[in-house]
């Protein structure tokens, strides 16, 4: 079928840059993967359940309940309550809020690093590109655990006595200071694996014509590697870009449940596992509907990023 | 190999010296003094305690001292825990720490591996399928799920001690068990992919013509090649496992390392917790170190590349 849009060259130059067949093709290939479809329904409804059900009459998270401490499940109390009274369905969807916001921006946070840092690698290539990952093969080697808590433990002060900061806790339910720590801290050790992906990968495609096409027209080297480089390495980014979010998940409900992350009367699924553990034996609601939320959060993920893999079929290891 | 051994070494003090320093500053960056306490401390007596410690001269100076410190091996007393050196509480508290990483490094492996035989040989299988689901849900659960469940398992069953460390000897059971079943998942999901790669050799395929005995092939010719990536994993496991025992101390609260570490860190202890970083280091460089060499044996091709 003509369209007479995909006349003028621009938008035809366009559509075979953007490569929109394959995109297409990917997601023809991760509908017939049953269980990759089922844990995206999944994982879009436990996100729509946190961001849009504290809307429909959910009570307030912090809201104590003296003459209601420690409810089994029941019409009021749809999870039940803890020791204080308060309602186990909210605090569970607005710390979903959290975990899940942190578990976005530190990925994202990782990812511009991890994708920036592997490209001008494995595009300068040579001596830079030796020492550059010699830097990420070293890093590797840290005890990585112990940095982020370092980080959050030591600075979690310092952020709460920034004004703006301050501002914007009392305007939301869910955000504090400290969040922007996670976000930083786990960003920032999170992006060696990306790097390394995506180096390996624009090594083959630098070889490739179309990158001496466009030497030869002569684009600047950031043009060629953020325009017509990383462009072309999507497939992999967005596959292990899948895969991150779990682990940063991870890490920060492993922070909060140390007791260094998100901190009471805020809440995150790893601080509410921690709570429900501490009472787990008088009031095992408390921990299993958390940990059931957080599980199936990370199932679904990485169930996901397994099908996107084979969908998308980027000639990545796992690493 | 010599020369592999060598240059390993010196990377491996360059990346703690590394890790020390970013600790140091980090920590002297950070807002708090340790001797705060809820109630204010008078200024004249903070600074003279500061004094007392050392913490009065240019950050320069105490950073030279700490490192000279490090390496004579000796971090001076802490500052939270008064009357006790850093070397005193770092071996009083290390060794459950380590009981419980290697007690789950060893659960993960003898866990994992047989697994992950077990589903490559079987591979598309019912079997397979079923253990490797049964893997996925390892490594989805986290340990601080795991820990919980199990500890509340004990409690009602009353086969083991559900928490602390009173009894050493069954102590570290549950902990370990905890750590080994997650990572055990891992060890699972490698072994199987380096098998199924080992076993697609020609020299596998040379082995079975011959008429050696499958059981042979197995473990015989394909194990070796089949265990590289697991061994490669090894490394980054143990400094996951640092951070798991984290966790497991809290879970079963047990009187480990990382409880003090993660004090050090809230109570500004500087030399504490470089004694930690230094500790939890030259665990996890020591792993790597010797996964290294072991992977270097099991595949020359490995080392080559790597001295490139």
């Amino acid at each position: 079928m003509p369209n007479p849009a995909m006349d003028t060259p621009t938008t035809r130059l366009e559509e075979i840059e953007q490569g929109t067949s394959l995109g297409k093709d990917a997601w023809l290939r991760l509908k017939k993967n049953k269980l990759a479809m089922a844990s995206l329904f999944i994982f879009v409804f436990i996100v729509l359940l946190c961001f849009i059900g504290p809307f429909f009459g959910v009570q307030h998270p912090t809201t104590t309940h003296l003459d209601a401490k420690s409810q089994p499940p029941s019409k009021d109390f749809l999870l039940g309550s803890e020791h204080l009274g308060r309602d186990i369905l909210s605090r569970i969807l607005y710390g979903g809020q959290v975990s899940l916001i942190v578990g976005f921006i530190a990925t994202f946070v990782s990812l511009i690093i991890g994708v920036s840092y592997g490209a001008v690698a494995g595009y300068i290539g040579g001596r830079t590109d030796v020492i550059m990952m010699r830097i990420v093969d070293v890093l590797y080697a840290l005890p990585f655990m112990l940095i982020v808590i370092i980080l959050t433990a030591s600075f979690s002060e310092a952020l709460q006595d920034i004004e703006f900061l301050h501002a914007m806790k009392e305007k939301s339910i869910v955000f504090e200071p400290d969040l922007l720590l996670l976000f930083f801290a786990i960003g920032f050790v999170e992006w060696l694996t990306m790097a390394r992906i995506v180096r390996s990968q624009i090594i083959t495609l630098k070889k490739q014509e179309f990158v001496d096409a466009a030497v030869s027209l002569g684009l600047s080297h950031k043009r060629i590697i953020f325009r017509h480089l990383i462009p072309n390495v999507f497939g992999s980014i967005i596959v292990y870009t899948t895969l991150t979010v779990p682990s940063v998940m991870r890490l920060e409900a492993v922070l909060s449940f140390l007791g260094l992350g998100v901190k009471p009367p805020n809440s995150s699924w790893g601080s509410l596992i921690k709570e429900g553990a501490d009472r787990m034996y008088s009031d095992p609601w408390l921990l299993v509907f958390p940990a059931l939320f957080f599980s199936l959060t990370i199932f679904s993920l990485n169930f996901l990023g397994d099908g996107l893999r084979d969908a998308l079929d980027p000639k990545t290891s796992k690493d | 190999m010599a020369r592999f051994i060598i240059s390993r070494f010196l990377q491996a003090i360059l990346v703690l010296f590394s890790v020390l320093t970013i600790t140091f500053f980090l920590t002297r960056l950070a807002p708090g003094n340790p001797f705060q306490e809820d109630k204010a401390i008078p200024k004249h007596i903070l600074a003279k305690m500061d004094a007392y410690w050392g913490r009065d001269q240019p950050v320069m100076v105490q950073y030279g001292k700490q490192m000279w410190n490090f390496a004579t091996l000796n971090f001076g007393p802490s500052f939270g825990n008064k009357g006790f050196t850093v070397n005193e509480v770092i071996s009083m508290a290390f060794p459950v720490s380590f009981m419980i990483g290697l007690s789950g490094l060893l659960f993960a492996l003898a866990i994992g591996i047989p697994i992950g035989i077990l589903s490559a040989v079987k591979r598309n299988t019912g079997v397979d399928y079923s253990l490797m689901s049964f893997a996925l849900v390892g490594i989805c659960l986290p340990t601080f799920v795991i820990g919980p469940l199990l500890s509340i398992a004990m409690i009602k069953l009353g086969w083991l001690p559900a928490l602390g460390w009173e009894t050493p000897w069954v102590n570290w059971i549950l902990p370990g068990l905890t750590l080994g079943l997650f990572y055990g998942a891992y060890f699972a999901r490698l072994t199987r992919a380096g098998m199924l790669e080992t076993l697609s050799q020609d020299y596998i395929r040379t082995a079975r013509s011959k008429g050696v005995s499958e059981t042979r092939v197995v473990l015989g010719h394909a194990l070796k090649g089949g265990l590289v990536p697991v061994v490669g994993f090894v490394g980054p496991a143990v400094a996951a496992l640092i951070g798991g025992s984290f966790v497991m101390e809290s879970v079963f609260q047990l009187p480990g390392l990382g409880t003090h570490f993660i004090r050090a860190v809230t109570n500004r202890d500087t030399p504490l917790l470089l004694g930690c970083v230094a500790t939890f280091g030259v665990l996890i460089l020591i792993t790597n170190f010797l996964s290294d060499i072991l992977l270097a044996w099991l595949n020359p091709r490995h080392q080559s590349a790597s001295d490139a």
